[in-house]
């Protein structure tokens, strides 16, 4: 039997480090025994992933059952009643458009990046139908097209900072990165309402919350990457109880 | 079969905590298997537990939701076997319907029985487990000449009405004190696996050797292997420089069967609690085994045991308790479980003892494991049981971290004790 070096302990042929210590078995010639080496377990499956999948599929199949019958009951009381057309195609819009959010929601689709370009796309779509309900475009190329792509930027950027950053201390970065996706979006949001409200720019309380959340978050990043051991000795002096 | 004049019974008292406090982490679902010489055939299989089931009714059930409690409801099927696939001692939708507070695995030579803490303990599966067994080797050959005994139940024997008790109320006393209070107990600070995943490893050892060491020390097996694990986390403690600011402290399950005459089929046990705190120095390992010895001659009494009965019983007797609906108490109990139970615990460790079988078919079946049910508050346990020559020690761990382990396994093969290790880790 094949056993390791630095435990003492026997091990199955088909192991290759030890369980114990993780140190690599050396190989013995398995011709010399003809003992049959089996798996003792199933390569195992991981049931919480496989359930939770489950009752994800039933909630959603539910749901759209739930969208679908709404829409057959909008579409009939328009053909029927013949009333109010506008209100009604608002709903039909809106309804099937959370249909696309939940399922985007529920993450079927598995890369992230994907997932939040296609969460604008359905919202581009809905503003466009809502917008156009009445067959006149008044704000959705103005306003909602330029929100939206500024809002998919801001998030694929804090997804990606995210995910550079997963392996740092979280109570640092996860703020940090809040803090600038919010300041970046509140500046650019005024400049696309002030631009398209007067056509000049003119920063005012985006630059108060701009320049407070991106000063929170240059703290915390810096006093994270770069406090001399001088500075560090210092605090734990004064501060020392 | 038996008529039962009603088709539901209440969970006995230890059990009524489980159901409300299982989560993706904390399945309260533990395993005993067997493995054979032989392929397991599952056609067979499924016959014998058919057949063996009408012998334990009191498991042919489901979990009920009742407005205040859980119950189990009696049921017409029959639970299917299946392949294992998963990891071992994961959690189970038995609160759904027509799903059974166990399940019966195969995998090539190994049968495996992975049954909920709400319905029965070690001593009730293992009872469960041989007579299943004995059933399937009756199948496999008509002509097998068994004898009683051994704790094994025939599909055809009546059925004691003693079997079905709570023992916990019938042997519960009013008028007597609490136990002392629990403290917060130190634990291991390992970094806990992704959801769903359960890592095992044991040690198979040969009994003999162990077993000369405990009477060397004139104690029992589970003694001296308590005494080893103790010694362990001690070595752990001061190997890694871990800054200790709890006791170490063990939970032991008893078995109740051994002080009360009871034969009850569903829990009966309480949980026993030596501690050392590893603050006040080192111990030597003969100081170590002095105060596990007497620490289990003082608590392993009826005297002792029966202030744990009567404050388990108590509180559920409580009217105020028994009055909170079961959605409340299914919130309230995971919490007041980690305060009051699984904080105040290091790690647990749970003798199953010497399974024997009957001279017929003791030499079809290779060994027993026993692995402890996972649970998030300690991420660590032990299950061991001993068939034949040989002892298996397993450790049930919600880590990938394999400290403990390591230095205990290493320390029965300093004693130059053969060890052989297998584990479900990749
Ligand atoms: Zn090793």
């Amino acid at each position: 039997m094949p056993y390791c070096p630095k435990c003492g302990v026997e091990i199955d042929y088909t192991i290759k480090n030890c369980p114990l210590c993780t140190f690599p078995i050396p190989k013995i010639d398995e011709d010399t025994n003809p003992i049959s080496t089996e798996n003792k377990f199933p390569h195992p499956e991981n049931i919480y992933y496989e359930e939770l999948l489950k009752m994800k599929n039933q909630a959603f199949f539910a749901i759209s059952i739930l969208i679908f019958s709404a829409v057959l009951v909008l579409m009939t009381i328009i053909s029927i009643f013949k009333v109010s057309q506008l209100a009604i195609t608002y709903s039909i819009i809106s309804v099937i458009s959370a249909w696309f959010y939940i399922f985007l929601f529920f993450g079927y689709i598995r890369s992230k990046y994907y997932s939040i370009l296609a969460l604008g796309f359905v919202t581009t779509c809905l503003t466009y139908g809502l917008d156009n309900v009445d067959k006149e475009i008044t704000w959705f190329y103005s306003y909602a097209l330029h929100i939206i792509v500024l809002s998919v930027l801001i998030l694929l950027l804090l997804l990606y900072l995210y995910n550079r950053s997963k392996l740092k201390n979280q109570f640092v970065f996860i703020p940090a990165h809040l803090c600038i996706g919010i300041s970046l979006f509140s500046a650019a949001l005024e400049c696309i309402l002030d631009f398209q409200a007067n056509r000049a720019i003119q920063l005012s309380w985006s630059l108060i919350v701009f320049i407070v959340l991106m000063s929170i978050a240059l703290i915390l990043i810096g006093l994270y990457y770069k406090l001399p051991d001088r500075m560090k000795e210092k605090i734990k002096r004064t501060l020392h109880i | 079969m038996r008529q039962h004049s009603k088709n539901w019974y209440k969970l006995d008292n230890a059990g009524k905590l489980y159901p409300s406090i299982t989560s993706t982490r904390v399945s309260t679902v533990f395993r005993v298997s067997a493995t054979l010489y032989d392929e397991v055939n599952p056609t067979l299989l499924q016959t014998a537990l058919n057949n063996i089931i009408e012998r334990f009714p009191y498991y042919k059930v489901n979990l009920k939701r009742g407005l205040f409690w859980y119950y189990f409801e009696y049921t017409g099927n029959c639970p299917v076997i299946e392949k294992e696939t998963f990891y071992p001692c994961m959690f189970m939708y038995y609160k759904r319907k027509k799903s059974f507070p166990f399940r019966v695995l195969y995998y090539n030579k190994k049968i495996s029985i992975e049954i909920s803490h709400s319905i029965t303990d070690g001593t009730g599966v293992v009872i469960f487990l041989k007579s299943l067994l004995l059933e399937y080797f009756r199948l496999l050959n008509n002509n097998l000449c068994l004898e009683k005994d051994h704790g094994i139940f025939f599909s055809h024997d009546p059925i004691d009405q003693e079997e079905t008790e709570d023992a916990f109320h019938k042997y519960y006393q009013k008028h007597i004190p609490d136990p002392p209070k629990l403290k917060k107990a130190f634990h291991f600070p390992f970094k806990l696996n992704a959801k769903g995943e359960y890592n095992i490893i044991t040690g198979i050892i040969p009994i003999e050797p162990l077993l000369a060491a405990a009477k060397k020390h004139h104690v029992s097996l589970t003694q001296y292997l308590l005494a080893l694990y103790f010694d362990t986390i001690q070595e752990y403690i001061h190997s890694n420089k871990v800054k200790l600011r709890h006791p170490v402290v063990m939970n032991v399950p008893v078995n109740l069967r051994n002080l009360y005459p009871s034969k009850t089929m569903r829990n009966f046990f309480i949980s026993i609690t030596p501690q050392i705190d590893f603050r006040l120095g080192t111990y030597s390992f003969d100081e170590i085994l002095d105060y596990i010895k007497c620490y289990m001659k003082m608590s392993i009494t009826r005297k002792n045991i029966s202030r744990y009965i009567h404050k388990n019983v108590k509180n559920e007797k409580s009217l105020f308790v028994r009055l909170i609906p079961l959605f409340i108490k299914n919130l309230l109990l995971p919490v007041l479980y980690n305060k009051y139970a699984e904080r105040n615990f290091t790690s647990s460790i749970s003798n199953l003892g010497q399974i024997t079988m009957p001279k017929s078919i003791e030499n079809k079946i290779e060994r027993f494991e026993f692995y402890p049910p996972p649970s998030r508050g300690n991420i660590i346990k032990l299950g061991v049981v001993s068939y034949k020559d040989k002892i298996y020690i397993s450790f049930g761990s919600l880590t990938k971290t394999t400290e403990i382990e390591k230095i205990f396994f290493r320390k029965i093969r300093r004693m130059n004790i053969p060890v052989k290790i297998e584990t479900n880790r990749e």
